[in-house]
């Protein structure tokens, strides 16, 4: 009965679990920590998890799906094979397997866990990520900031008394900026704020579209698997920036191998405007926080984009400072999460540590405004906790109705900045019977509670009988209900799903079969000499023959992803 | 525990604290029993106390300050310099000797240059109490800003482009210039972007009429367009005016009717056909802006009779 840390990525997840040592990453079947974000189906219908469905982007994009994270909470579906997924399910079978490699890896069941979100995921976000927990046989004891759990990470290195850090989380999909302060053992989330739409993801899809233009051709006309290659090979070419100053990839078009090339200096060039996405939220923390840029005494890089050269040289101009990066950026949301299942678990080691975190939106609902003598116009906002607000936070607005006589009150509940609610995301709505008095508007009082996770309860209490009445927000097309998430835990289970170590054998020859598409001539040769040695050595079941073969083939692919990007 | 008990005991403490530190060690003490995740509600209220103690130790840090600057009026006033109403705050002289006052503390002059060496008047942000009371000691800075002056060196320049480039039409609907001005301010640092982003608003609702006195301020969609559609529609997406989650409430209203005036959301009932003549809609402001001149100097004239 463990309880473990969970980083969900948008192109990569990794768990943790908190031991006498400090938070431990655990190793997936294929022997790294991360396993990536991506589910497919085989061709003979069995789910792919992680690495084994990663390569199969590339031969098989109809049947695979990456990058889900982003769909999270909304009404977007995926089709892999006949069934269709919502990005919860898919969400789902990540963490699953995930839990099957810390159970490995403990010897025993895994059954609560703590998963990490963007910072600006909202509240639809949210419930979907418990429901993806729930759905993959997890108790979700409590969603983390990503940003906060990257502080955490660093706040237990951190010797000093007192200090204000911000930390800038850029990863695969979200981008979140947060500011924290530390003393007497207390860490305290002054500020977040974030874009969910802005990530490494769109770094690559940049430098994609170069490519593509390169190539003098339209995404339209491109077939979806040379697509997949060709993202493929921009996520190499965008790596390979991180040493180089100039990359150039092969891209085979029919028979021919074209040459593609971007320097450190155009690729500046074509994220600027990624880059001033960024500037924002980081301005907004600041002035939340009541601070002022040369108030920050350490900032630190966290998520795997932050490796981007490009990143790190707009961060210390922005802010003036040198960023430090001394834990890994994929690892640290991790290691993070694993800290506060050890707080949640009352740690020894943890005793003198407390965390608070805060909302880092406003939530409120609509109201009308009277802009004449018996003249209303609705669409108003009417903020109830505003952003930024320390969290467990609850806090009450006294409303009335508008017309006496009046049965029937619709309150709509949103969260944004806006003073209008037409800007603002819709969480949910809630119709709400009040006593008719003929000649008398009625008074209520709506109560916000914001738990610890960053989920929402509304209560409404009449103030003229004492009613109250507690109201869970339904209705939004984005969100399952409990019974919706019971079926679809079942149909889960039913999913035939590799086992672990078919899968890492999987995974090898998905790779080799990606590797394959990818090159031409001698190496081509090669790849498919180890591709059938690779296949004869499994159909022999010889457990340590096919352990050995593996590395081989590994190492040998490892040499040519080397090669492939100059 | 019941509601009236005094915020200091909630924080472990017998007696009001003394200073911000004292309110933080006592509550980081009591934090360790009082968990977020525990005791929501044990939590709430500490955090409430938390709040209460340091509001409670700036409104009497700005009461002291209050009397001492009403405590010491006199002894201020004497340098009487010759009033300079374009002086930035910097160039300020300030005072040689502190006042001969006994009892007030001097710290309102120290906080003053020391937190605020940039401070402006920002029409959309509400000053912070606890520095406006530091103003009193200085006597030139009671003189009203009529210029709003941007102090702040680095944003400067590219204001002054931009109002220039306002000044005609040929070059406000220049996309290029638009392009090189944005390339400048993405060198910019946090602090001096924050400065560009309030001044750029403040030039463009200046610009578009909102400060004035226009007929059709509340329906500013009548009011003629000035930027080309694209231009001002670009000029949303770059500072992300278009973006929700970018908006306080203050300057929710400013760029929403930004928005109106530059048409590039039509909202309500009010399906406004664009005025033809362009002329006359100048005019008008012009009128206005004659006539309330006019009115200022009868005003003027009464006041010195």
């Amino acid at each position: 009965m463990a309880l473990v840390g969970i980083d969900l990525g948008t192109t990569n997840s990794l768990i943790s679990i908190f031991t006498e040592d400090g938070p431990e990453l655990i190793q997936n079947s294929s022997g790294t920590f991360l396993t990536p974000s991506v589910v497919g189906v085989s061709d003979s219908g069995d789910i792919l998890v992680g690495e084994a469905a990663k390569h199969r982007l590339i031969t098989h994009p109809d049947k695979t799906v990456a990058r889900f994270k982003r769909g999270m909470g909304t009404t977007k579906t995926h089709m892999l094979g006949k069934k269709s997924y919502k990005a919860e399910d898919l969400s789902a079978l990540v963490l699953r397997a995930l839990k099957a490699d810390a159970e490995a890896h403990l010897g025993q069941t895994v059954d609560r866990a703590i998963i990490s979100v963007p910072a600006y995921f909202n509240d639809i976000q949210r419930k979907a990520t418990y429901a993806a927990g729930k759905m993959a046989g997890l108790k979700v004891e409590r969603l983390i900031n990503e940003p906060t759990a990257a502080a955490l990470a660093y706040g237990l290195s951190s010797k000093e008394d007192e200090n204000t850090f911000l930390v800038i989380d850029l990863g695969g999909g979200t981008f979140d900026v947060s500011i924290l302060e530390i003393f007497d053992g207390v860490m305290e989330v002054r500020s977040s704020a974030g874009d969910a739409f802005l990530g490494g993801e769109d770094f690559t899809t940049a430098l994609e579209n170069h490519f593509i233009e390169q190539l003098k051709t339209t995404r339209e006309k491109m077939k979806s698997k040379d697509l997949g290659r060709l993202r493929d090979l921009a996520n190499k070419a965008k790596l390979a920036l991180t040493t180089k100053t100039e990359v150039t990839v092969k891209y085979i078009q029919g028979k021919k191998e074209e040459e593609l090339s971007v320097s450190r200096a155009s690729f500046e060039q074509l994220t600027q405007k990624l880059q001033s996405r960024m500037r924002m939220p980081l301005q907004r923390a600041i002035s939340d926080a009541g601070l002022k840029s040369s108030d920050i005494e350490r900032v630190i890089l966290v998520g795997g984009a932050t490796r981007m050269p490009v990143i790190r040289s707009m961060v210390t101009k922005l802010l003036k400072k040198f960023p430090e990066h001394s834990l890994d950026p994929d690892e640290v949301i991790a290691l993070g999460t694993g800290v506060q299942s050890g707080l949640l678990d009352r740690h020894e080691a943890l005793e003198d540590i407390v965390m608070t975190d805060v909302c880092p939106f406003t939530l409120g609902t609509e109201v009308a405004k009277q802009i004449g003598p018996d003249q209303y116009e609705s669409g108003y906002f009417q903020p109830i906790i505003e952003r930024n607000t320390v969290i467990p936070a609850s806090r009450v607005e006294p409303y009335s109705t508008l017309h006496p006589g009046q049965t029937e009150v619709t309150l709509r509940i949103y969260q944004g900045e806006s003073p209008r609610v037409e800007d603002n995301v819709p969480l949910g709505e809630l119709t709400l019977k009040v006593p008719k008095e003929k000649d008398k508007t009625q008074n209520f009082e709506v109560r916000f509670t914001y738990d610890v996770s960053g989920v929402l309860e509304v209560l409404v209490t009449i103030v003229s009988t004492g009613e109250t009445k507690q109201l869970i927000l339904e209705g939004n097309p984005g969100s399952l209900s409990q019974a919706e998430i019971k079926a679809r835990l079942k149909e889960l289970e039913a999913l035939k799903i590799h086992p672990r170590d078919v899968a890492e054998n999987a995974a090898v020859v998905n790779r080799l079969k990606a590797a394959y598409e990818n090159h031409l001539g001698d190496i081509r040769t090669s790849i498919e000499n180890h591709l059938v040695r690779f296949e004869h050595i499994l159909t022999k079941q010889n457990d340590t023959d096919i352990k050995l073969a593996r590395k081989e083939v590994t190492d040998f692919l490892d040499e040519i992803d080397r090669l492939d990007v100059f | 525990m019941p509601s009236h008990t005094p915020y200091f005991k909630i924080l472990g403490l017998d007696a009001p604290p003394e200073d911000r530190k004292a309110v933080k060690r006592a509550y980081s003490r009591m934090l360790k029993v009082t968990r977020p995740e525990d005791d929501p509600d044990g939590f709430m209220r500490l955090r409430d106390a938390h709040d209460q103690a340091l509001n409670i130790l700036k409104w009497q840090a700005e009461e002291r300050e209050w009397e001492a600057k009403q405590a010491a009026p006199q002894p201020a006033q004497e340098p009487a310099p010759e009033p300079a109403a374009n002086v930035s705050i910097e160039d300020t002289p300030a005072p040689e000797m502190p006042p001969p006052e006994t009892t007030a503390p001097p710290a309102p002059t120290l906080t003053y240059s020391d937190m605020l060496p940039e401070t402006e008047p920002e029409p959309e942000v509400e000053p912070e109490p606890d520095t406006s009371y530091s103003i009193g000691p200085t006597p030139n800075l009671d003189a009203p800003f009529i210029q709003p002056v941007f102090s702040e060196p680095a944003a400067k320049p590219l204001i002054e482009t931009l109002e220039a480039m306002l000044e005609t039409p040929k070059r406000y609907n220049d996309r290029e210039e638009w392009n090189l001005l944005f390339r400048k301010a993405r060198e910019l640092d946090i602090d001096d972007y924050v400065d560009f982003e309030n001044a750029l608003l403040e030039s463009i609702l200046r610009f578009h009429g909102y400060f004035s006195d226009h007929p059709h301020h509340d329906t500013p969609q009548k009011m003629p367009l000035k930027l080309s559609l694209s231009i001002a529609a670009s000029l949303f997406k770059t500072m992300s005016w278009d973006q929700v989650n970018t908006r306080g409430q203050y300057r929710g209203n400013q760029i929403d009717w930004l928005e109106r005036r530059m048409q590039l959301r039509k909202r309500g009932v009010d399906p406004a056909p664009i005025p033809q003549n362009t002329s006359s809609g100048g005019g008008n402001v012009w009128l206005w802006i004659f006539g309330a001149f006019v009115i200022l100097k009868i005003i003027q004239a009464l006041a010195n009779l």
